[in-house]
């Protein structure tokens, strides 16, 4: 069968199908789509039939297109994954993250090890707090802590309960996706980012300390910590299962292997910042009100409970759907 | 089934449930980068507006209230928009205006998951600069991927079909080819006949100069000769 009388006998129910997918706009249902599988096998053999025949290339190109269009229209429903593993997460995200275990040990390691390391030099000398903070930072933490409290320093900064709680989630949450995207750089991004959040956190307790505002600070801090530094943990960890994928594919490509790994740590992908949203909420919210400090106090060590024992407990005895 | 021809160029084959296999044209670092400046330009854009609108919102929500949506757009800008943008339109404005989309890698429309993942890898593709870490990463494998599409499983294609080449206007004689060809053979003499219009009489010779032995001529009328095969291997 020659080229030009494929095109003739056929041109039509392409012309028909070309109609139909212009009038069914990805959104809603049209008139007549109830052809459309038909159509899509028979657009399917005839464009296998152009490719085994060597039709020109024009040809082919409309039919391909046609074949990938009427695909796309068929299987919107399943491609558009709502995502159903949000619902999910609470389990899932534990789960993961106790999957990965080992990783979770080195991250935490390398965020309280820091973190210690620096609280401890700082009260021997406290040269090693101005090593680590900028004298801008060190005035916002006497402006917090040695003020009258730290609400009213924050409203003088911020404004409004609101306008910290964007700050947090435009300053924390960044950070929190960074480290991730950072650990498919052979987990150095992932780690470093952990140990640097470790070294900054501990210098800034350091500071407290050796400037005494400690009662202020730990009642400030005491609501949020828990969620924010186990996220950031969390984020680390994804990122550094990332990173592993990319240095120890094992017996995949590493571009396959990476693709793998975020399925894997997708759970944590997405846990991780949520975690860090929900410090973003206590922290604006909640941290800076008047709140007596035994109250302040009693939240924070619950908070802490709550996390662990959802990151312990949560999830267990049911399989991971894959 | 036929096994498949040698590729001539960049297309990228994926084969769909009922066994034809499709083809993919994913873009190049060049146009994508083109497509990246016209969305900064939409972005500035979307900033200033957005930015105008909270500054004249201030008298009623207060300087404190605008400061803080103005930090929240400024988060959804850098993580979010893309993201929905390419979830339900399949390409940003300015992916779109290049003629370019974002699938999965089997040709299927973009999940959440992997549009969120892709998305979440440029911080680490744009380092150190201009995303120098993206493109060392699509000059590495051959469907043009940077970090984030491998990450995600995603390509960067053309959405229109390259544009229908004009009909010859050579003499399309017909001639049947004076010995046996193979497949491949056959296909790279119809696509020569396809192509032809598009280059320049010396180009032509040129590419028609190695194939003597089979139009048994030279210059232009070798040129004419391997166009009436292509048009007999055709139309046959």
């Amino acid at each position: 069968m020659t080229q030009l009388r494929f095109e003739q006998e056929n041109g039509p129910r392409w012309d028909r199908t070309e109609a139909l997918l212009q009038a069914a706009p990805l959104s809603r249902p049209a008139p007549g789509l109830a052809e459309l599988p038909k159509l899509h096998r028979q657009i399917c053999a005839d464009l296998a039939l152009a490719q085994h025949r060597m039709y020109g290339a024009s040809l082919g190109a409309r039919l391909n297109d046609l074949a990938i269009r009427t695909r796309d229209t068929l299987t919107r429903g399943a491609a558009v994954d709502r995502p159903s593993h949000w619902a999910r997460l609470w389990g899932s995200c534990p789960r993961a993250l106790r999957r990965e275990a080992p990783l979770f040990w080195l991250n935490m390691l390398l965020f309280w090890g820091p973190f210690a390391a620096l609280i401890l030099a700082a009260y021997r000398d406290e040269r090693w707090i101005f090593a680590v903070l900028d004298a801008s930072t060190m005035e916002d933490l006497d402006g917090m802590y040695g003020g009258d409290s730290p609400s009213d320093h924050l409203r003088g900064a911020f404004g409004s309960d609101f306008a910290m709680f964007a700050f947090y989630v435009q300053h924390n949450i960044g950070i929190g996706l960074r480290t991730i995207a950072g650990g498919v750089l052979a987990t150095l991004g992932a780690l470093g980012s952990t140990a640097q959040q470790g070294v900054l956190l501990g210098a800034a307790f350091g500071y407290v300390h050796h400037a005494g505002h400690t009662e202020r600070f730990y009642t400030f801090v005491a609501g949020h910590s828990a969620f924010e530094l186990m996220g950031l943990v969390i984020c680390g960890v994804a990122g550094t299962r990332l990173g592993l994928a990319v240095l120890r594919p094992g017996p995949w490509a590493r571009g396959e292997s990476l693709r793998r790994a975020a399925q894997e740590a997708l759970p944590l992908i997405y846990g991780g910042p949520l975690l860090v949203l929900l410090a973003a909420f206590v922290e604006g919210f909640w941290s800076a009100s008047a709140a007596p400090p035994e109250v302040k106090w009693l939240v924070g060590l619950l908070l802490w409970l709550l996390l662990a024992a959802w990151l312990g407990l949560a999830g267990r005895g049911q399989a991971d759907e894959t | 089934m036929s096994t498949p021809l040698p590729l001539l160029d960049t297309l990228q084959r994926v084969e769909l449930a009922s066994g034809v296999a499709i083809e993919l044209h994913p873009a190049g670092p060049v146009v994508r980068a083109r497509a990246w400046l016209l969305d900064l330009a939409w972005m500035s854009l979307a900033y200033a507006l957005a930015g105008a609108l909270i500054a004249l919102s201030t008298s009623a929500i207060g300087w404190a209230g605008g400061s803080g949506l103005f930090l929240l757009l400024s988060f959804f800008m850098t993580w979010g928009y893309r993201v929905l943008y390419e979830v339900h339109r399949g390409a940003t404005p300015g992916k779109k205006s290049c003629g370019l989309k974002v699938v999965m890698s089997s040709g299927a429309p973009l999940t959440w998951t992997a549009a969120i993942l892709r998305n979440l890898l440029r911080a680490v593709d744009f380092l150190p600069a201009a995303y120098l870490t993206g493109l060392a990463s699509t000059l590495m494998n051959q469907r043009f991927q940077r970090l984030g599409d491998l990450v995600a499983d995603t390509l960067v294609v053309y959405c229109q079909p390259p544009s229908p080449l004009a009909p010859s206007h050579l003499p399309s004689e017909a001639f049947p080819p004076p010995l046996p060809l193979s497949r491949a053979e056959r296909a790279a003499l119809i696509q020569f006949n396809e192509r032809l219009p598009t280059w320049s009489e010396a180009r032509r010779a040129e590419l028609a100069a190695p194939l003597e032995p089979l139009s048994g001529a030279r210059g232009a009328a070798g040129v004419r000769r391997l166009a009436a095969i292509g048009c007999w291997l055709r139309d046959s």
